[in-house]
């Protein structure tokens, strides 16, 4: 050993031979270079809702919570509920005489900084637009209607203070007298507003315009309600440039380019019409639109007989978190498209009634009876598959079909956040 | 005095008394009382019979009229000793003391001297200046000096220095030492715990830099280099005989990769500790070989400054620890009284500590952590083994790491020399005993990030500098020895001189790139400090990450605080669900006192909108330099917890403590006889 010292090279040795095994040891224990994992937003339950529709005085309202349907009464002014993120709330109305005859139905939404509707304009139609602030504090709206021609509300609508508590009913005939089809963007500046409309066409027929999807380069406009009456689809382009759409239609048997409507070219700012209904065929069925610039859509279906009665759908997102409709009856039934592979989702009737499943093909669009009795919530959950839906109500009359459609759109349970890290590391540059 | 004119006799009167006083004082800290209580009792026999002063002028007065006495000052006033003599004896004694004599060396009460000595010829008067300039120790701080000046260049001249793992500095030493002392930190979300040590050292660095806590800041962490390398030639005075060979070893040291990479990331606690350590080899060699006195006094030294070096990385102490307590069992039967010195050493730095330890151990992944921020992007989390046993630590702002080649293979071929092995086998031992300690270390993950082995390594270099600078004196006599030998020797010289150089000239070219930047932004707007009157918090939301803050930036160490995690992630989830545009949830943020959202630039306009949209916030300011929002809700002041009833005790005991440490570690008289040269002590065992 102390040979092994003394020489010369002894110690070189041992040095080199611990070097190497230290090499040796960062070596092994070198972790592999992983990409970071990306940090998603997460879903977190809503803790809490707000419900606003406008009131029709002497209607009744139906509010859904988790295995409950409650009825309550409503007046004139905003009906606010507030309560857990599954709460929904809405209610139909039938009336059979008159200039408002026909079946309109309306989801209570939840005040919201943009909120797009499209439809017939007044030239057309009498539309009025219900404004509500339920909220704390103020709220300064802007108020711009897109027609034919490009934006053609000017100031007049830009501006609107709603104090709390306060609402508004306003004629969209004083914005955009002249306009035939339109598509009506409610923005806040500060503060958030329930927005509402309802339009009685003068040729008959009357509904709730429900809320499109904000502008975004796909759409699809499901819940088409098949049988005869004209079907006519309204595409916005808001924003600088013009939008060459393309168009498809997934009916009942097929999903097809429709002949003849391939494209839809819509001028920069402005609204365009197309007459689908050969296209579809008098089947249920959902239109996919997409575009290289982003779209606002809605469709205009006309009920048959001699005084017709009108629905309005409109883009929709898909089913992701699940949906639920609160006011329903008798004659409704579900319309679900899947799209991109076949769907399933759980179907379930409240207050009385099991959770059946309905698988829909890849493709194709679905009718689904609902055979509850009475006024009834229906909670559709998916459970897989990218399916998309609405829900019609039909009344057949001796005069004419009653009509009005609802799109599913996404329950208030879950809402996805933004991950947020709490780091001091904000302060240093 | 008594000949001086009036004027003249009261301004020699004051320079006597202040200068009377000052010698007193260093009497007291070199631990020469008698001759304090002699200067104090000479003195004050002049101040309290003042008539005895009075007579001596009347009776020296010169006859006729009084403006004689004048006259006769002016004409021989200058055969007198000039004024800048006082100043020469000053810079004079602290020389001395840097060199380690005591700094007032009297020669013994009623001038009773031990030692006859021999007259020497007085030294050829140059100018204080010029011997100071021509020192080699100076050339090379000198030098370094101009290259990290040279490297820093964009860190220079900036507002506020900040980023990495260093909160922008802000502050003065008053609002350090509040901080250190008091009780509720009323800081983001309240916190009663105590603050970090290192803040103590910064505090009192601060408090000597006129106050400033940014001229501490840049001088230790930018300065470090040049301080580094004065440590290194001041340390190795004892250790390395040669001057070259110093030199050499102290400029390899200052520019060890891992200085580079501390200054580029901001790290202030490795730029503490890599200053420190070679005064630690220093004073552990004294503690070791040094006669009894010297050698408890430098366990006192030593303990403190490890206290201070713990308090900024606390990996030191166990690295030192386990290195001190193989010295001491191998060392201690040589010599008495070794095991009890080093047993000093390693407890005064617990005793200093003694809370923040136990908070430590508790938490034993904060060992491997040091002051400041703990960023996963300042560490390489695949280092790979060849940087490790070159000594380069990974991060940010390194030179290539083969540029610490020519150290890494001069030192191999020291190994093989037949004479000195035991220095050789030490050196090398404790550069292994580094490079394994980093090696565990950089495989661990504290706190969602990578472990930083900078101060391992920096143990690495400093066994491999040691080893080849005393072994360094071989390659003199291998250049006397003719042909190959000659040959070899030089290109040892060469491969040994390329680190420094290399590593220099990296530096300098590439700059610092690094995180840390002369003018940090602050991230906190105006308008929010300005609101911040009564306490309210600002919820401050950058990218994908927030914090919350009390009207200004965090001082150095407030960053680091526990808060009570409950609420942490209530208002993690609350902010969450402000910006997912949730609602409801500005009330759970007003009960934590948060009155203000602020969001750094750039401001995406999603957020903006989710914001603006929310019913209980309203804008006050939205811009390119970012967007304030407050809360129309009613904010609930954060309650000041009461803090421990320990803390005001333990603080004082500490100051007490700091106190008896500084003065058994302060050097007292010189022995006369003649003290071992440490190395050769060293190299006889």
């Amino acid at each position: 050993m102390k040979a092994f010292v003394e020489n010369r090279f002894g110690l070189l040795a041992l040095v080199v031979v611990a070097l190497t095994a230290m090499y040796g040891a960062a070596y092994v224990t070198r972790p592999a270079p992983l990409p970071p994992p990306p940090a998603g937003p997460r879903k977190v339950a809503v803790e809490s809702v707000t419900a606003v529709c406008p009131g029709t005085k002497g209607e009744q309202v139906d509010v859904y919570l988790p295995d409950t349907l409650n009825r309550e009464k409503m007046d004139a002014g905003p009906y606010v509920t507030k309560g857990p993120g599954a709460l929904e709330a809405g209610y139909v109305t039938r009336t059979t005489k008159g200039a408002g005859r026909g079946l309109a139905g309306v989801r209570c939404t939840e005040p919201s900084p943009e909120t797009w509707l499209v439809g017939p304009g007044p030239a057309d139609a009498d539309v009025r637009l219900h404004l509500a602030n339920a909220d704390k504090a103020p709220a300064l709206t802007d108020i711009q209607i897109h027609a034919a021609e490009g934006v053609v509300s000017g100031d007049k609508g830009i501006g609107l203070e709603i104090a709390p508590g306060e609402h508004k009913e306003i004629d969209l005939k004083t914005l955009a007298p002249s306009a035939d089809i339109m598509a009506v963007s409610v923005t806040t500046v500060f503060g958030r507003v329930a927005v509402a409309a309802r339009t009685t066409l003068d040729t008959g027929g009357v509904d709730w315009l429900p809320a499109a999807a904000p502008p975004s380069t796909r759409a699809v406009v499901p819940g088409i309600p098949g049988g005869g009456g004209r079907r006519q689809l309204l595409v916005a382009a808001p924003g600088e440039s013009d939008a060459a759409v393309r168009l498809k239609a997934v009916s009942e048997d097929a999903e097809y380019v429709m002949k003849g409507r391939e494209t839809l070219d819509v001028p920069a700012g402005s609204v365009a019409a197309l007459d689908v209904t050969t296209g579809v065929g008098g089947s249920s069925a959902a239109l996919v639109l997409t575009s290289p610039v982003p779209i606002v859509a809605g469709l205009v279906a006309t009920g048959t007989g001699s005084r017709s009665d009108v629905a309005f759908t409109a883009g929709t997102p898909s089913l992701d978190l699940g949906s639920a409709v609160a006011g329903n009856r008798a004659g409704s039934r579900l319309v679900l498209t899947a799209l991109g592979g076949p769907g399933k989702v759980r179907v379930r009737e409240v207050p009385d009634g099991d959770a059946f499943d309905v698988e829909v093909p890849a493709g194709r669009t679905k009718n689904v009876r609902l055979k509850a009795k009475g006024s009834f919530a229906v909670v559709v959950t998916p459970v897989s598959g990218e399916v998309y839906g609405a829900r019609v109500v039909e009344e057949r009359l001796k005069s004419g079909l009653l009509l009005t459609a609802q799109p599913l759109s996404p329950a208030r349970m879950w809402t996805l956040l933004p991950p947020l890290t709490d780091t001091a590391r904000v302060v240093v540059p | 005095m008594a000949n001086l004119p009036f004027g003249a006799m009261l301004w020699a009167l004051l320079r006597n008394v202040v200068g009377s006083a000052f010698r007193t004082l260093l009497f007291i800290v070199s631990k020469q009382p008698a001759n304090a209580l002699d200067e104090m009792v000479a003195m004050g026999s002049i101040l309290v019979h003042p008539f005895r002063l009075l007579r001596a002028r009347r009776a020296r007065r010169p006859p006729g009229n009084r403006q004689s006495r004048k006259k006769a000052y002016i004409r021989i006033k200058r055969l007198m000793t000039p004024r800048g003599a006082a100043w020469r004896r000053l810079t004079d004694m602290v020389q001395g003391f840097l060199a380690g004599q005591a700094p007032v060396d009297s020669a013994g009460r009623h001038h009773h001297s031990t030692a006859e000595e021999e007259d020497e010829l007085p030294p050829p008067d140059t100018g204080a200046v010029k011997r100071f300039l021509s020192r080699p120790g100076v050339v090379l701080l000198l030098a370094l000096t101009a290259v990290s000046l040279a490297a820093e260049r964009s860190l220079l001249g900036g507002e506020r220095l900040g980023g990495g793992a260093l909160v922008p500095v802000t502050g003065g030493a008053g609002d350090l030492w509040a901080f250190y002392t008091e009780g509720f930190h009323d800081v983001g979300l309240g916190s009663n715990a105590w603050a970090p040590p290192y803040v103590a050292v910064l505090a009192a660095l601060s408090t000597l830099a006129l106050g400033k806590t940014w001229l501490a800041v840049s001088v230790l962490l930018l300065g470090s280099v040049p301080l580094a390398g004065a440590s290194a030639y001041l340390a190795t005075r004892h250790i390395i005989p040669a001057v070259p060979a110093r030199a050499w070893a102290a400029g390899t040291y200052a520019l060890l990769p891992v200085a580079t990479g501390a200054i580029a990331a901001g790290r202030l606690g490795t730029a503490v500790v890599f200053v420190l350590l070679p005064l630690y080899a220093s004073f552990g060699t004294v503690l070791l070989s040094g006669e009894r006195r010297r050698a408890r006094r430098a366990a006192w030294g030593l303990g403190l400054l490890l206290a201070v070096g713990t308090a900024f990385v606390p990996l030191v102490y166990p690295l030192f620890a386990v290195l001190g307590v193989l010295a001491a069992v191998a060392f201690g039967g040589v010599r008495r009284g070794v095991v009890t010195s080093m047993a000093i050493a390693l407890a005064v730095p617990v005793a200093l500590l003694l809370p923040w330890l136990a908070s430590l151990v508790t938490d034993p992944g904060r060992i491997l952590l040091e002051a400041g921020l703990h960023d996963p992007a300042l560490a390489d989390p695949v280092l790979a083994p060849e940087s490790l046993l070159a000594l380069s630590p990974g991060g940010p702002g390194l030179p290539p790491f083969w540029v610490t080649a020519g150290l890494v293979t001069t030192a191999l071929s020291a190994l093989l020399m037949r004479r000195q092995r035991m220095i050789v086998a030490i050196g090398w031992g404790v550069a292994l005993y580094g490079m394994l300690a980093a090696i565990l270390v950089s495989r661990v993950t504290v706190e969602g990030a990578r472990v930083w082995p900078g101060v391992p390594l920096a143990f690495a270099g400093t066994g491999l500098l040691v080893l080849v600078g005393l072994t360094a004196h071989r390659l003199a006599e291998l250049r006397a020895g003719g042909g190959l030998r000659k040959l070899g020797a030089t290109a040892v010289v060469a491969v040994a001189f390329s680190t420094p150089l290399l590593a220099a000239g990296f530096w300098v070219v590439n700059g610092v790139r690094g995180p840390l930047v002369g003018d940090a932004p602050d991230v906190l707007p105006a308008l929010a400090a300005s609101y911040s009157k009564n306490g309210e918090r600002t919820l401050v939301i950058e990218g994908s990450a927030f914090t919350v803050l009390h009207a200004r930036t965090p001082l150095i160490g407030e960053a680091e605080l526990p808060v009570d995690s409950d609420a942490r992630t209530r208002v993690r989830t609350a902010a969450q669900g402000l910006a997912g545009g949730r609602g409801g949830d500005a009330a759970t943020l007003a009960q934590h006192g948060i009155a203000m959202v602020a969001v750094a630039p750039p401001v995406s306009a999603e957020l903006a909108k989710r914001l603006d949209s929310q019913p209980s916030l309203q804008r006050m300011s939205l811009s390119d330099a970012g967007g304030l929002w407050r809360l129309a809700e009613p904010v609930r002041r954060v309650p000041a917890q009461p803090g421990s009833a320990l803390h005001t005790p333990w603080l004082w005991a500490q100051g007490a403590l700091v106190l008896v440490a500084a003065l058994m570690a302060a050097p007292g008289r010189r022995p006369s006889e003649g003290v071992e040269s440490s190395s050769v002590a060293l190299a006889g065992a």
